[in-house]
């Protein structure tokens, strides 16, 4: 792709106030969300949280009802061109014409982007062994994924968006072949968005991570400050308690008697200043994983909800 | 707890219970209709027919296609049955069995209600035993599974000849009722060999070669493409140019059907019987075309909402504009394999009509017909209609999705039932004086909101409304009608109001130019 065409310095993504309902259900409220270029940017939630919805606004297949839209500057629903040259997608559903055999789609797909790289194509039909005879309904959900993969790739998009890519890859070529593709495209200088509710591989990748749920974005930040930011803490206390501790800024606490663990966003010094006041010790405190962090924190929201109600 | 026959008859009365309900009550309801005197007297049995076949219509829709998911709309048997641990046996014979329950109950109700108020016994048992017949042969075919669908077809009517010449060759009685009863053994037993092999999923590859051998006929992109453009319309073509073409053949295949087996009604004593002149016209383009094209696009569209690839398009880095005229570039190449099919057609009826001269009753006469029993204003319009109704049903409906598929079908049964009722010549009059309003009104003001959101220009509108009927009327219908009647003479004719019909009734090709980049605006950026 051309990086010299406009919408160069403007930023990959830029989502403001973005709301969307179908019909009284709403899938989106009022969503804040920019992604910065050569960033891989993991997008996680339960499934329906609204992520594939997020995906396709920025794709302009659903209009904004309200809030803006901007990829690489430009609005997706006005010039639909301009966004899509630019971007390669993985869908979720993988979604391919069946009766198209593999060199046809290689044929189709390169019609539409004169950066095609055929010997890349070509390089990626041979690691993923596909036969360009085959028919997409005779391949398996991960040979789908791989083809599917390949037209996203083989224009070297700036900005490439996966929904949901590991699906259908078994663990092996997921890890591999996943790893590989977003960590070169990040070095290269491109963008990558791509949504999953693995949150083990989120974490591998990604340097920036959006959680979503209910339609919400609960956090975005960097995975590095995610983690910096949360805390696994055990307590121990010298009697057994009969409630559980309060702790600054927690989002879970468990345990009973005289232990208790809790994972908060706080500094650690916050929380170390609480137990003493408390007349406990900070037994252990161990960085929080992603997926720690995520349930903790919708786990949080969902109380808060039931409490609004 | 419930036995697991009794769940799965449950859970085949929650899928289809809507038609089984409808098909009961509309003979009833064509009945009372009747009784209260909203329809004509002399029509009573005409009209508690069309109710009576409107309900088994229903019935077997639902019976057919409301064993799996609406949104996956699909013949074939549902998989999902096949994890349960029931045996095929039981599965086809609960299918079975409850089909043909439920195609003898709105016979049996009806036949009680009539008995019950009327003390009439005009509907025999022979009626149901065919109705059962149709529904298993029907079921069968359904079930059928991969390529080799159409070679247990021929299988099965090779077998039905051969049974049928053995009788006459020991001269067995072969009654009808007989008859009846071999097809629903023979269809028995073929739904139960397909969904035995559908179940352990043996056949497809032992078949693939009908596939092969089916491929060999499409064509295949091998080379680059030199545009995206010519990408687009291989694609489109590819995808649906197929559909026009085949549902053509088999719309032609039904006209033939209906008119050699209506030929002898139709002719007394070397004159033809009075009809309506309006009716072969409508009922040639119009019906057949809708309805066989509509259950074809259902099919399509079903297998595309399955597999995802209904919004591939979307995601082209085109405008909607381009991808509009790429959708109707492939429509007029499916249209010209369509006039292919028709000239062929033609050619072989002129060589048929040499050996026993039935030109007359054939398809493409209907024009000859309407001029025969009308005024030329009416016949030029009605001709109008007639043409380009396949066209717009194609090109918009068709295209628009299953949902509009379906409401147009409701609103051609609305127009068929009255027409029945009063007539086709006050229906078709009322159609006429609205759509002499309401069409060009609608036209213009889609054409507005078009341009407004840049998705077509002027050129395009006009340049593609007119393709379409210059070359079919110059092909087909305009050289035969001049030289037959002469044209100009006819023309001369005309009044005022009958111009604005003509007028109106020709802006029928601006609908799917005007409403395609619309459609697919709405879709692509919803």
């Amino acid at each position: 792709m051309n990086d010299s065409s406009y919408g160069y310095r403007e930023q990959p993504i830029e989502v403001k106030g973005l709301t969307r309902k179908f019909g009284r259900k709403t899938a989106l409220k009022n969503i804040d969300l920019t992604v910065s270029r050569g960033r891989v940017f993991g997008l996680v939630g339960e499934n329906g949280a609204g992520k594939t919805t997020l995906i396709k606004h920025l794709m302009g297949l659903l209009k904004a009802q309200q809030g803006e839209v901007r990829v690489f500057g430009i609005d997706p629903v006005k010039d639909p061109v301009g966004v899509l040259s630019r971007i390669g997608y993985l869908s979720e559903d993988r979604d391919l014409p069946h009766w198209m055999r593999i060199d046809e789609l290689m044929n189709y797909t390169r019609a539409f982007y004169p950066d095609w790289d055929v010997s890349y194509a070509q390089e990626l039909l041979n690691i993923f062994r596909l036969d360009p005879s085959a028919k997409v309904k005779q391949l398996s959900r991960g040979q789908k994924a791989r083809a599917a993969l390949i037209t996203a790739l083989a224009y070297r998009p700036p900005l490439l968006l996966l929904d949901e890519p590991s699906s259908g890859l078994d663990p092996v070529v997921r890890r591999d072949i996943l790893g590989a593709i977003i960590r070169t495209v990040a070095d290269e200088g491109r963008t990558v968005l791509f949504s999953s509710h693995l949150l083990e591989e989120v974490e591998r990748v990604a340097d920036d991570v959006a959680m979503i749920h209910e339609g919400k974005v609960v956090m975005c930040a960097s995975l590095e400050e995610i983690k910096d930011s949360h805390h696994f803490v055990t307590l121990r206390f010298p009697d057994s308690l009969p409630e559980q501790p309060q702790l600054p800024g927690a989002l879970s606490i468990e345990g009973k008697g005289q232990e208790w663990t809790a994972l908060c966003n706080s500094k650690l010094e916050e929380v170390c200043e609480r137990a003493t006041a408390m007349g406990c010790e900070v037994f252990e405190d161990r960085p929080p994983t992603l997926e720690d962090i995520f349930v903790a924190r919708v786990g949080v929201d969902r109380a808060s909800l039931r409490e609004g109600e | 707890m419930y036995s697991k026959v009794m769940m799965l008859l449950w859970e085949r009365w929650r899928r289809t219970y809507w038609s089984v309900i409808a098909a009961c009550l509309l003979p009833i309801s064509g009945r009372l209709i009747y009784m209260a005197g909203f329809a004509p007297q002399e029509n009573a049995v005409q009209f508690t027919v069309i109710f009576w076949n409107l309900g088994y219509v229903l019935l077997i829709i639902g019976l057919l296609v409301g064993q799996c998911e609406v949104r996956y709309m699909d013949l074939a048997f549902p998989n999902r049955l096949f994890k349960l641990p029931v045996r095929t046996t039981t599965l086809v014979t609960v299918y079975l069995g409850y089909g043909v329950v439920s195609m003898a109950l709105p016979f049996l109700v009806f036949y009680g209600f009539e008995k019950l108020f009327f003390d009439s016994n005009s509907y025999t048992w022979s009626i149901l035993l065919v109705l059962e017949t149709g529904y298993i042969a029907l079921q069968a075919l359904s079930w059928l599974g991969g390529p080799a669908r159409f070679l247990w077809v021929i299988l099965s009517l090779v077998g039905l000849y051969l049974v049928y010449t053995f009788a006459v060759m020991f001269n067995l009685p072969m009654g009808k009722n007989i008859l009846y009863m071999i097809i629903i053994l023979l269809s028995g037993v073929i739904s139960y060999l397909n969904v035995s092999v559908c179940r352990h999923g043996a056949w497809l590859n032992d078949w693939k070669w009908v596939g092969s051998l089916i491929d060999m006929f499409r064509k295949r992109s091998s080379k680059p493409f030199t545009s995206a453009m010519h990408a687009q319309i291989w694609f489109e073509l590819r995808q649906t140019g197929y559909i026009l073409p085949i549902s053509a053949l088999c719309v032609i295949g039904a006209i033939l059907g209906i008119t050699v087996s209506t030929m002898y009604s139709v002719v007394h004593n070397d004159q033809f019987y009075p009809m309506s002149p309006t009716v072969p016209v409508m009922f040639y383009f119009t019906v057949p075309a809708a309805a066989i094209a509509g259950l074809i696009a259902l099919a399509v569209f079903s297998r595309e909402f399955a597999s995802g690839a209904y919004i591939f398009w979307m995601r082209r880095p085109m405008t909607t504009r381009t991808l509009a005229v790429a959708r109707l570039y492939a429509t007029a190449g499916s249209l010209a394999r369509l006039l292919a099919i028709f000239a062929v057609v033609i050619l072989a009826i002129v060589v048929y009509d040499c050996a026993i001269g039935i030109f007359d009753f054939m398809a493409l006469s209907p024009v000859k017909w309407a001029l025969k029993y009308s005024s030329k204003p009416e016949a030029i319009t009605m001709s109008l209609l007639g043409l380009f109704a396949f066209v717009v049903f194609y090109w918009t409906l068709f295209r628009a999705g299953p949902v509009l598929l379906i409401g147009s079908s409701i609103l051609n049964i609305l127009m068929i039932i009255p027409s029945m009722i009063w007539g086709w010549e006050v229906v078709l009059s009322q159609v006429l004086d609205t759509l002499i309003v309401v069409l060009p009104l609608s036209i213009l003001g889609a054409f507005y909101v078009a341009r407004r959101r840049n998705l077509i220009t002027t050129g395009t509108l006009v340049i593609a409304a007119y393709a379409f009927p210059v070359v079919m009327v110059s092909l087909w219908a305009f050289p035969w009608w001049s030289t037959v009647f002469g044209l100009p003479k006819g023309l001369l004719d005309l009044n005022q109001f009958q111009i604005i019909r003509i007028i109106a009734a020709a802006t029928f090709p601006f609908i799917p130019v005007v409403a395609t980049p619309l459609i697919m605006d709405k879709l692509r950026h919803r």
